[in-house]
């Protein structure tokens, strides 16, 4: 891109900014051919409005930043209440996420008086919580998932878990959080097992133990229903030097040699969260339940009663023909 | 009170060039789900075109036909206080549709035409009657000299109560052999389907206790249809109606397998370039690896084999000695051979569960057996015909004890639930809905398109059955099913 900016106008200041210059700013000067790679964040840059209307028409969905809590709160309000409500050409946002990182223990304030300043001016906007919310902020808070139902949160994707250590208690408390948290949520209204209630958990870690992590998934969509697995995208620091920045790339596993399952085991993995996130009439299946058909299915794989081959009854001879045209039996 | 004809007993006489006119009407649907696809009035669109062979002049209305995206629509049905109609189950309910053209609209293309001689109108499903019903009575109200016929599958099956309750004039059972043999006449579509449905052949030497092909076709003679005539109609749609798709609909395709590898091998000799289906599946024991390899280059690009259950003593219950376990791994071995992929829905195999007295352990095996072994499981909910054997032992059970009549019958409204839980108490309609779902996230759990096996010995499959066998048993999750048509009762 920046090659044919440059070539397309070659005497403008090419400045590049963002994740790639600020965690690989040796690459980013010496591969980006941009003029000024900012090695860094933009201090308040998170402070400031999103300007939507560069667009041609207003995008239906915007985030909202706090960035620092030094934001004052009637600023943030008036931010969100001019992109819900502002009309132009007919258009405006309907769907708004916090874009900040565990806001709510980190900006109760801002976080609460724009819930509130939605439900007073009776704004017609979907929230959703795309990674910002945690289990443990509901339950420090019994009141917060009905506030979250009031000012139509329409989706909870709970942080994943890349911020805690990875010990077998860690993930106890993690799945007992998740449960009780999920039963706030139902109280306030939300519908178990749908796409209204996510749980996350990231994969591909070095040193992570595969076998370990698919249990912890299977708990996770048993007591949270839904279950949305990401990739862990390292932190060039934590990869090989010698590991090109282009295969650092979460999604092709880096580690996966490393904590001896390899690319295709990994798949394997996200295909069985894939299985367990799938949804039949808005509900996932719930592998560990309690319902006849979960024992059923949990006492067929255990026993590999499935297989006809351990299950009683006589068998029969492979017998492959057909009736001809006179309606006699031809062996094949 | 409908006069009941057969082939036997009735006549079409012929006329000159536009000296009768017809009227052909597939109606809408009621009912709590509707799937579109291969859906198409096959024989009232053959009948059409033994009817103009005839000299009559034809207009038809297909209440189902389906819009640009392949679909219908779907509209709330209300009773007469104006509240949503909705079919209770145990602890389910289950909401009711209109499928299709709404009777109003039908009204208005009925109103723009002329007023015929003759109405034709078909009836598949039987438990679908009650919209026939409503198209006759429409029919009767716009056009009241013209004479209403209904023929199909519900009127074969159940003659006396279409008689009965139809209000037509004319009730056909059975099969029309004149129109059978003939293509069906897809240029009465404005906007021609994107596929069509060919018959190879009709009847099975088969009888297996849930089935009514040997009602439908007057017994278990199997007959075919010429391989030229095949072709010719083939030819026709693919060249002037642009149809690449054709879905083979048959009671058992294979019975006379010299038949169909001729029909496969002319499609190959002509170079045609279809996608070929038979959605209703193929006798397993019947399938090797030439013919499906001939089939594949023929166009087959999927195989639906019906498993139905993994149990051989079932298999045996159900009279299907033509079925087992091992002759489905046989097919599906030969499938792989020839070159169609497992685990990617190229196969397909069907399990079926709804059945009176069914283990539900049996459907899971089977469920989970399909899944390793074929990796796409196609739910075939069982709806009990009437004709059939189990019809025939349950009716007094279905009809009297239960007071339901065939609408009731409907495998999506589980009428055989209250007696399998005579042996099984723990049993509820929400079952049924998890067994439905756990069929449908097994075929969804796809990475790189290929569906993740729970029951092979892979590190991951293994650690997944590892953690099932130490189930948390800390915490009961409550389980619930409240989605729109789905709704779970106090």
């Amino acid at each position: 891109m920046v090659a044919l900016v440059r070539q397309r106008f070659p005497s403008a200041r090419i400045v590049l900014f963002g994740a790639y210059p600020a965690l690989a700013s040796e690459h980013a000067a010496v591969h980006s051919g941009a003029d000024v790679p900012v090695l860094g964040q933009i201090e308040g840059l998170a402070a400031q409005h999103v300007d939507l209307s560069l667009y041609p028409s207003i995008p239906v969905f915007s985030y909202l930043s706090i960035g620092t809590a030094q934001r004052p709160v009637g600023d943030l309000c008036e931010e969100f209440l001019a992109k819900v409500s502002s009309v132009r050409s007919g258009s405006r946002v309907w769907q708004v996420a916090f874009a900040d990182h565990n806001v709510v223990k980190r900006f109760p304030e801002h976080f609460r008086a724009v819930l509130q300043a939605s439900i007073d001016h009776k704004c017609k906007v979907s929230f959703f919580a795309l990674g910002t919310l945690h289990p443990r902020d509901l339950l420090e808070d019994p009141e917060l998932a009905a506030l979250l139902q009031r000012a139509a949160f329409k989706q909870l994707v709970f942080a994943d878990d890349r911020h805690l250590p990875l010990a077998a208690e860690t993930r106890e408390q993690l799945l007992d959080e998740y449960a009780r948290a999920i039963d706030l949520c139902a109280a306030a209204g939300y519908r178990r097992r749908t796409d209204t209630l996510v749980a996350s958990a990231s994969l591909g870690r070095p040193g992570e133990n595969p076998e370990e992590v698919v249990a912890f998934m299977t708990n996770l969509a048993h007591v949270a229903g839904s279950l949305m697995v990401i990739p862990y995208q390292p932190d060039p620091v934590e990869c090989p030097a010698s590991l090109p920045l282009e295969l650092q790339n979460g999604k092709l596993f880096p580690f996966a040699e490393g904590n001896q399952l390899g690319f295709r085991g990994y798949q394997d993995i996200l295909g069985l969260a894939a299985m367990l996130n799938a949804k039949y009439r808005a509900h996932t299946f719930d592998f560990l339940g309690d319902g006849l058909i979960s024992r059923l299915v949990r006492e067929s794989l255990v026993t590999e009663r499935w297989d006809p081959r351990n299950s009683p009854g006589p068998s029969r001879p492979v017998t492959v023909g057909w009736f001809n045209k006179e309606g006699k039996w031809v062996r094949s | 009170m409908g006069e009941i004809v057969t082939d036997e007993t009735f006549t079409i006489e012929t006329y000159r060039p536009g000296g009768r006119s017809a009227l052909l009407i597939n109606p809408p649907v009621y009912d709590a789900q509707y799937w579109a696809r291969w859906s198409q009035p096959a024989g009232l669109l053959r009948i059409a075109t033994l009817l103009r062979e005839r000299g009559y002049a034809i207009d038809f209305v297909d209440c189902m036909e389906t819009d640009a995206r392949g679909l219908v629509k779907k509209a709330n049905r209300f009773n007469t206080e104006g509240k949503q109609l909705l079919v209770k189950r145990d602890n389910i309910a289950k909401r009711l549709y209109h499928f299709g053209y709404s009777l109003d609209e039908l009204e208005s293309r009925l109103r723009s035409l002329q007023p015929p001689d003759e109405i034709w109108i078909t009836s598949i499903m039987t438990y679908w009657w009650e919209s026939t019903r409503d198209v006759v009575a429409l029919s009767k109200r716009l056009f009241p000299h013209a004479t209403v016929l209904v023929g199909g599958i519900y009127p074969t099956l159940a003659p006396e109560h279409a008689a009965s309750h139809l209000g037509a004039d004319v009730i056909f059972k059975g099969e029309l052999r004149e129109a059978s043999q003939l293509p069906t006449d897809l240029a009465l579509y404005t906007t021609p389907p994107s596929y069509a449905i060919l018959a190879t052949s009709r009847g099975c030497p088969w009888d297996c206790v849930y089935c009514a092909a040997r009602t439908l076709n007057g017994g278990a003679k199997v007959r075919t249809r010429t391989t030229d005539d095949i072709l010719d109609e083939i030819c026709y749609k693919f060249t002037h109606l642009g149809i690449r798709r054709f879905g083979f609909y048959e009671d058992n395709a294979l019975i006379n397998r010299k038949h169909f590898i001729e029909v496969m091998e002319a499609i190959i000799a002509r170079g045609l370039p279809l996608e070929l289906y038979a959605p209703e599946g193929f006798e397993t024991r019947l399938l090797d690896e030439d013919l499906l390899r001939l089939m594949k280059r023929a166009g087959f690009e999927k195989v639906h084999l019906p498993l139905e259950t993994v149990r051989t003593d079932i298999n045996r219950q159900w009279n299907r000695r033509h079925a087992s376990t091992e002759s489905f791994e046989h097919a599906l071995e030969a499938a792989i051979r020839a070159g169609f992929r497992p685990r990617t829905q190229e196969i397909n195999a069907f399990v079926l569960f709804g059945l009176p007295d069914e283990r539900l352990e049996d459907v899971v095996d089977s469920t989970l057996y399909a899944h390793h072994r074929v990796g796409s499981v196609i739910p075939m909910l069982f709806s009990p015909v009437p004709s059939t054997q189990v019809f025939r032992k349950y009716n007094t059970y279905l009809l009297e004890t239960m007071g339901w009549d065939l609408q009731d019958l409907n495998g999506k409204f589980l009428p055989f639930l209250e007696y399998n839980q005579r042996n099984n108490p723990e049993l509820r309609a929400s079952d049924y809905l998890e067994l439905e779902g756990l069929m449908s996230i097994l075929n969804n759990g796809k990475i790189l398109s290929r569906a993740v096996d729970l029951c092979d010995d892979a590190t991951i499959s293994r650690a997944f059955q590892s953690t099932l066998r130490a189930k948390r048993t800390k915490r009961a999750v409550p389980h619930l099913h409240e989605d729109a048509s789905s709704l779970i009762l106090p």
